[in-house]
């Protein structure tokens, strides 16, 4: 049998093929190590079994809210880009006071002094400084829309990516992706809302028909103003 | 795969999802789908980088991913395995990266003594489709997947005795240095070239 990794099932597909008992998928499972060391991982990865080490409980309490955290704010459409360190972490509340004890605790008070100076030279400065026009971008305010794609136009021996464009991007980094979301390749960068893909710029062991996945993401310098959903299409 | 209060299947989850994207129902089945496997996902990167701010940066990393990406799942493959080979990949990536990092589970004094340890020879001389051929002819179908585990996926000599299932005392150690005396015996001089 040939051991080249083109030989194995795709990762992703290998433990179904081989739950179904498919012929060709058992023949090579029992001569290959990568894919039976593979469905071991696999089969480890969904039985979360204790093993020699394992995070404490304090560590699975704290990984489970940052990432319920990090998907619900993908899910809801924000920008997910912090670090997991970064996200909300309190699990056990603190006993607290009322929020107007705090608010005039001895300790806020020389804050409470300060803030109102600040109040105070924000009005002169709002006072005397030259207008701003309405609806003027200022800062770095993302956008907050997605890049949206529209549907691959293929022809012969070429497909065309493209998407709409996104106000106040320079330029757009667009990913090929294998089905399992392993990048191929790196990113290309093009100034147009458009990325021609040609059979012979193909990323390496990539052959026509496969089922590929795409994802652009638009920026302003290195700054990302926001990204696509992952999409798919056929190599040509 | 269904857990907790939510009966629906993965599946049946997923053609939710699909059905009117960003709706609250939608968005109330990817918290159950992506909720099932968190921890997991989690948990296996702890396992491999073994450090819980990196593996939660891992785990992040993959689940935000696979999110981004369902659009692109095309259902020939169960989700669980798909959001594995993300999760798996990503992990993989990560320890490549900082090879120089030793596994602290390797006692030095037990690997062969005189001559570099075969494995990482193979590991860094040969193509994987080598270290394949060579360890498929000498050794057992459990040590041939320990040494995959060891040699390519650089994973952890306690973590390759859970996944691996090796019941013995030594466990995935044991395993390990009988094969390596294998390889040792077959590749003897070609490893002291190195």
């Amino acid at each position: 049998m040939s051991l080249s990794r083109e030989a194995c099932p795709a990762e992703a597909t290998l433990p179904a093929r081989h739950e179904a008992g498919e012929p060709e998928v058992l023949a090579h499972v029992q001569d290959c190590p990568r894919c039976r060391a593979l469905l071991a991982q696999h089969r480890a990865f969904l039985e979360s079994e204790a093993g020699a080490v394992a995070p404490t409980s304090s560590q699975l309490a704290d990984a489970d809210a940052s990432l319920a955290a990090a998907l619900e704010r993908e899910m809801s459409g924000g920008r997910a880009s912090q670090p997991a360190a970064a996200s909300p972490r309190t699990l056990v509340a603190e006993p607290r006071a009322s929020w107007w004890q705090a608010l005039f605790a001895p300790a806020l008070r020389p804050a409470w002094g300060f803030a109102a100076v600040l109040v105070v030279a924000g009005g002169v400065y709002l006072s005397v400084r030259p207008d701003v026009q309405r609806g003027e971008v200022r800062g770095d305010s993302p956008v907050s829309t997605a890049v949206t794609t529209l549907a691959p136009v293929v022809s012969e021996g070429v497909v065309t990516l493209a998407w709409e464009p996104v106000a106040g991007a320079d330029h757009y980094d667009v990913v090929l992706l294998s089905q399992d979301l392993s990048e191929l390749g790196e990113p290309v960068r093009v100034s147009e809302p458009m990325f021609v893909l040609r059979h012979d710029q193909l990323p390496a062991g990539v052959t026509a028909g496969t089922s590929l996945l795409w994802q652009v993401t638009a920026r302003a310098g290195e700054r990302e103003l926001s990204h696509s959903v992952t999409a798919g299409f056929v190599a040509p | 795969m269904s857990t907790g209060s939510d009966s629906r299947t993965d599946a049946e989850l997923l053609r939710e999802i699909r059905r009117e994207p960003g709706t609250p129902g939608a968005l109330a089945a990817g918290s159950e789908l992506f909720g099932r496997y968190r921890l997991k996902t989690y948990q296996w990167c702890f396992r491999v980088v073994r450090d819980h701010d990196t593996a939660l940066d891992l785990a992040q990393d993959a689940l935000l991913s696979a999110w981004r990406g369902l659009a692109g799942f095309d259902e020939r493959s169960q989700f669980s395995s798909w959001l594995f080979a993300i999760v798996r990949n990503r992990c993989l990536t990560a320890v490549r990266k900082r090879v120089n990092v030793r596994d602290e589970s390797v006692d030095p004094d037990d690997l062969l003594a005189d001559g570099r340890d075969p494995l990482d020879v193979l590991a860094d001389r040969q193509e994987e489709s080598a270290v394949l051929e060579a360890i498929r002819e000498d050794l057992e179908p459990i040590e041939q997947e320990a040494l995959w585990l060891r040699a390519v996926e650089r994973m952890p000599v306690d973590e390759i005795t859970r996944v691996l299932r090796i019941r013995s005392a030594s466990g995935a150690r044991g395993v390990l240095q009988g094969a390596r005396r294998k390889l040792k015996a077959r590749f003897g001089s070609r490893m002291e070239d190195a």
